[in-house]
């Protein structure tokens, strides 16, 4: 995808990513963690790593104003993960409404390149169906085509 | 126009690191994974995911 990221490192596995959000706010360290919760089912977990308590916090609202590039970046880990583990399916939640929402915009902005690379579902009122545009669903869950 | 023009970075580079934290024991982590496992419980998966599943 053709947008402005920040560099990623992973671990061998590639199941754990870790970027700096570089912003108003100053750095923070964005941690990405693919947690296998069914046979080739991974959920991304997705949170700020907290200095002060040693912590990951899930909920943080870092306002760094780079939503465009942390959300591009988070992407090119799905890419990344999908490279490793291609018969993998990852399923996307947000921590809050808010964060769900922010995957919604991601997947939508970027959707011409997405749509090439990934099968994608939405869940919208407890049903999956293929994602749609400016749909507000609960969940995603995709896949490489 | 100058000759060689100055490409800007906008590719990701995603590099392997010997040692990385494990995050697997993370509270707000371990919490999202029993709220994903619920989920896909109620919900279940799109059958074109779990034909491809198998």
């Amino acid at each position: 995808m053709n947008l402005e990221k920040y560099s990623v490192v992973t671990d061998d596995e590639h199941l754990t990513y870790e970027f700096l959000s570089q912003g108003t706010k100053g750095t923070i360290k964005k941690v990405l963690f693919y947690q296998e919760i069914e046979d080739n089912v991974y959920n991304l977990a997705f949170g700020d790593w907290d200095e002060t308590i040693q912590k990951i916090n899930d909920k943080a609202r870092s306002n760094n104003d780079d939503r465009g590039k942390v959300l591009a970046t988070v992407a090119s880990t799905v890419i990344d993960f999908i490279k490793y583990h291609p018969a993998a399916s990852v399923l996307a939640q947000g921590s809050t409404p808010g964060r769900t929402r922010l995957y919604q915009i991601g997947i939508g902005a970027n959707w011409h390149e997405i749509s090439k690379l990934f099968d994608v579902y939405g869940n919208f009122k407890g049903t999956w169906e293929a994602f749609e545009e400016n749909k507000n669903y609960q969940a995603f869950l995709l896949k490489a085509k | 126009m100058p000759a060689i023009a100055v490409k800007k970075e906008k590719s990701s580079s995603v590099a392997v690191v010997k040692k990385m934290r494990d995050y697997s024991n993370e509270p707000a982590f371990k919490k999202k994974a029993e709220k994903a496992i619920a989920f896909l419980k109620k919900h279940g998966l799109p059958k074109a995911f779990t034909k491809k599943n198998k």
